[in-house]
């Protein structure tokens, strides 16, 4: 191999490798209780209640480089891995599931549209916007909610930490899984509530 | 058969009589019942008149009332006192729609500015308002009066009171402009125009400006004869700006105000600065009344001199928050602040005493606040108020020594409220903690006491003025203690900023120390102490009977934080609100057991009373998920406790029926556990 060649295949190398170091988006589909899939290795149940309005939302959330599956502290650097899409267009009031890693996620962005103004928040910062995922757990990380009125530059979007409002319907749901597995509570902060409960 | 007959006869009469009893027992409980809600009715019902004017020529009042489930306005007579209705406003409103304003034009003309708060979030200024107004001309004999309205998006600024039948209305756009309007060129509301016919009657042209400025104006500022003085309004660089018209032509910059201002760079870190924006024009040159957007919530009036830069608090609104700011036309005084108080917009009167510095005031107990006169002075309305006076308008004029009464908030509660109020204070660690106690006057010796903390907590106070809770508990035999421990706002600045970092330690101590001070109130009974609040109030009355079960037998909350830690991590707090709380509260920085120990939640295990815990499921500030975090905590730990989830509600006691409901079952909880 000359040099012409070998300068060549490290350029290649270089695309190739930043091309596919970050995967590209991943698009989720939702699940209930009853049709969950199997896990994988590694992997845990995100589950969260959905409650949005509106044309066509969305969210987009991403895999933070990290081997913690708790939280984060606020003076830690973050840097994402993997690319996620979830649609919630039509997708009713309810208890949804998605396996995935264990990990710490960032939802990076939620978008709302409405009619053909393109509302969208980011929110790949905030540690309120953030959950984990613990292997073998379903991963409790409250209520996602998309409100239909808006501003003129303005949507209301909120992820609210809800385990104990809905903690009896938890239980009912969960119980319609086909595998049991121990539920966690999984927001972006710390908060031993469900371990104080549960104590 | 005769036997049979009598028999029947015999069952007819105990019929008769088993039917006699049951209609009697019925009747006798209907009215229990209703003797027992009566009071509640009338302590959480709408009030009755709400504003009232005079015209200019001193001969009639306009008011707002309302009466029998309807919104209307209606004239008096300041000779006869007869009043009459003008004008049934339901029919005009649609959904939460309120009057802004009534302002008299002319002495025959009086215009009600509509404004309705379509659905949008709350808290931000571009939730989508509507702005009517209708303009009423006074009906001759037995007429009907008849309404015009101004179908061009703006409102009006200025009465022109000289200057009968015409108003200077503000139409905002890229070049905001003021026009004179006469009201006889305007249509008749609800009735349809003909295609030859312009909309306002063509009235919105070059040859009616009065001023302009550009850019979207939000405020403008016109002296009392009309001109325009200065105007707030975005530049072309989107700044919100204070431009002065030094004369008709020349637009001075006073201030302007960089887009996201919230927060100032200094020495590397940032910190939360005021951000003072000019709501009125003071009497004084360049001087406005302001309020400061960077304020968690909008309860300090501030009067600033943009020239000098000089700035004070004049006036601290106790507890709601501060939307408008109302003056006197002639003197530009401040009369009264529009407050949103239970998703309903209401006007909080001010005396002078309110405006003067804190240090100045005296303890005068009656709120008086001279509302509306007329042109030559010689008539006026003046609203009085006390801790056991709801509110009345009266007629004062000077040729009679003897102020008439011509309408009240609450009518079925005027002199129907024997109560003391005590004004006193307790040191605590240094500090001079006020304390306001108020005492059923009844035939009754001893009394329990209901210690009331206020929410917030820092930046809002109980003023000694009238408030329906107090009065409702009074009305029902207790004595209610308010506390205005550190933190609060309306005494000294001391006392405010002594609150900082305080939530869950010496705040508590200063209404501990000062219940244990009124114990030693001959009037009040030592071994009958409940507490109960809203907010951080609820907070609050849950760690009193955690802390000091032994004095507090029972507690209530509503809508109370129990999880210090989930109340700082709502998602809804804004990156201002984040700063502030870091600032006065600074419970951000403290660690995982530290707020554990300055929770309900996690001391639910020792808790040894009863409790009722009661929330409303739509509750943007204080989530639901407090109530049910405690709730699942007392289950755990087998404790009793009381429940109740108000549906609809948000972060009030919310409309007058859910106040009711909800007032009936804590008194209910506190007869039955004060013991």
């Amino acid at each position: 191999m000359n040099f012409k060649q070998f300068l060549v295949l490290i350029v290649v190398s270089c695309f190739l490798s930043n091309a596919y170091a970050k995967s590209k988006d991943v698009i989720k589909v939702l699940n209930h209780a009853k049709d969950v899939p199997e896990l994988k290795k590694k992997q845990g149940y995100l589950m969260f209640y959905v409650n949005v309005d509106g044309i066509a939302p969305s969210i987009q959330f991403s895999k933070i480089s990290t081997k913690k599956t708790d939280f984060i502290l606020p003076d830690e650097r973050i840097s994402f891995t993997k690319d996620y899409f979830l649609d919630l267009k039509n997708v009713t009031k309810g208890f949804y599931f998605i396996p995935l890693f264990a990990g710490i996620y960032q939802i990076t962005r939620i978008n709302a549209p409405f009619y053909d103004l393109p509302y969208w928040l980011p929110t790949n910062k905030e540690a309120k916007w953030r959950f984990g995922v613990e292997e073998n757990s379903i991963n409790f990380i409250g209520e996602i909610n998309i409100a239909k009125e808006r501003g003129v530059n303005v949507i209301d979007v909120n992820l609210f930490n809800r385990v104990a409002t809905y903690h009896e319907q938890i239980i009912k749901e969960i119980a319609l899984m086909p595998q049991s597995f121990p539920l966690k509570t999984k927001s972006g902060y710390r908060d031993d509530f469900f371990m104080e409960l549960g104590k | 058969m005769i036997f049979s007959w009598s028999l029947v006869n015999k069952m007819k009469k105990i019929l008769k009589k088993i039917l006699i009893i049951t209609y009697l027992c019925i009747t006798f409980i209907s009215i229990g019942h209703a003797e027992n809600t009566k009071e509640n009715l009338e302590f959480f019902s709408m009030p009755d008149m709400t504003m009232a004017k005079i015209s200019p020529n001193g001969q009639y009042i306009a008011t707002i009332r309302y009466q029998k489930h309807k919104k209307k306005v209606t004239l008096i007579n300041t000779e006869t006192l007869a009043e009459s209705l003008l004008l049934n406003l339901d029919g005009f409103f649609k959904g939460k729609a309120t009057i802004s304003q009534l302002v008299w034009i002319d002495d025959q003309h009086i215009a009600a500015q509509l404004i309705e708060v379509k659905k949008g979030i709350e808290d931000l200024l571009n939730t989508k308002k509507s702005q009517r107004l209708l303009v009423i001309k006074m009906p001759y004999l037995n007429e009907k009066a008849k309404v015009y309205s101004v179908k061009t998006k703006g409102w009006l600024v200025h009465p022109l009171q000289e200057e009968a039948g015409t108003f200077l209305y503000a139409k905002s756009s890229i070049y905001s402009k003021i026009y004179k309007i006469n009201v006889n060129k305007l249509a008749i509301e609800g009735k349809k125009l003909n295609k030859l016919s312009k909309i306002d009657g063509g009235q919105f042209k070059a040859s009616n400006e009065v001023s302009d400025i550009y850019g979207y104006a939000t405020r403008w500022f016109i002296d009392q004869e009309g001109n325009p003085q200065a105007v707030l309004h975005f530049n072309e660089k989107q700044n919100l700006t204070l431009s002065k018209f030094d004369n008709k032509k020349d637009v001075k910059v006073l201030k302007s105000w960089p887009k996201n201002n919230d927060e100032h760079e200094e020495s590397g870190s940032k910190t939360q600065v005021k951000n003072l924006i000019p709501i009125e024009m003071a009497g004084q040159p360049n001087s406005f009344y302001c309020l400061d957007s960077s304020e968690e919530e909008h309860r300090t009036v501030y009067l600033v001199n943009y020239d000098t830069g000089n700035e004070e608090v004049i006036y601290e609104a106790d507890s709601f928050k501060i939307i408008d700011l109302v003056l006197s036309p002639d003197t530009h005084k401040l009369i009264s602040v529009k407050v949103i108080k239970n998703g309903l917009i209401e006007n909080v009167f001010i005396n002078d005493e309110q405006l003067q510095t804190v240090q100045q005031r005296s303890k005068n107990t009656i709120l008086m606040s001279r509302v509306s006169e007329s042109l030559a002075r010689d008539k006026a309305i003046v609203y009085m108020e006390s801790h056991n006076n709801p509110g009345q308008f009266m007629l004062q004029s000077n040729h009679q020594s003897e102020k008439q009464i011509i309408g009240e908030r609450f009518p079925s509660l005027s002199n129907k409220l024997p109560s003391k109020l005590i004004e006193s204070i307790v040191k605590v660690k240094g500090l001079e903690i006020p304390y306001l106690l108020s005492i059923p006057s009844n035939e009754v010796k001893t009394h329990p006491l209901i210690v009331m903390p206020h929410g917030g907590p820092v930046g809002v106070h109980d003023n000694r003025y009238y408030n329906p809770i107090v009065q409702y508990l009074v009305a029902n035999d207790f004595a209610v203690l308010q506390v205005n421990f550190r933190g609060s706002s309306g005494y000294s600045t001391k006392l405010k900023s002594a609150g900082k970092n305080q939530w869950g330690e010496l705040m508590l101590e200063d209404i501990y120390q000062a219940t244990l001070s009124v114990l030693a109130h001959p009037e009040i009974d030592e071994h009958r102490v409940c507490s109960f609040g809203m907010s951080y109030g609820g907070y609050a009355a849950l760690m009193l009977t955690l802390k000091y079960p032994e004095l507090y037998k029972c507690a209530a909350n509503w809508a109370g934080v129990t999880d210090v830690n989930l109340y700082f991590q709502h998602p809804r707090l804004r990156k201002a609100q984040h700063k502030w709380i870091r600032e006065h509260v600074g419970v951000i920085e403290m660690e995982s057991q530290e707020l554990k120990d300055i929770s309900p939640v996690y001391l639910a295990n020792s808790l040894t009373t009863p409790v009722f815990i009661a929330h409303g499921k739509k509750d943007e500030i204080v989530d639901i998920e407090h109530a049910f975090r405690l709730k699942l905590m007392l289950d755990k730990f087998g404790k009793s406790y009381q429940w109740y989830v108000d549906d609809e509600g948000t972060h009030s006691f919310g409309k007058p029926a859910q106040r009711q409901n909800y007032f009936s079952k804590l008194t209910a909880f506190i007869n039955e556990n004060i013991h």
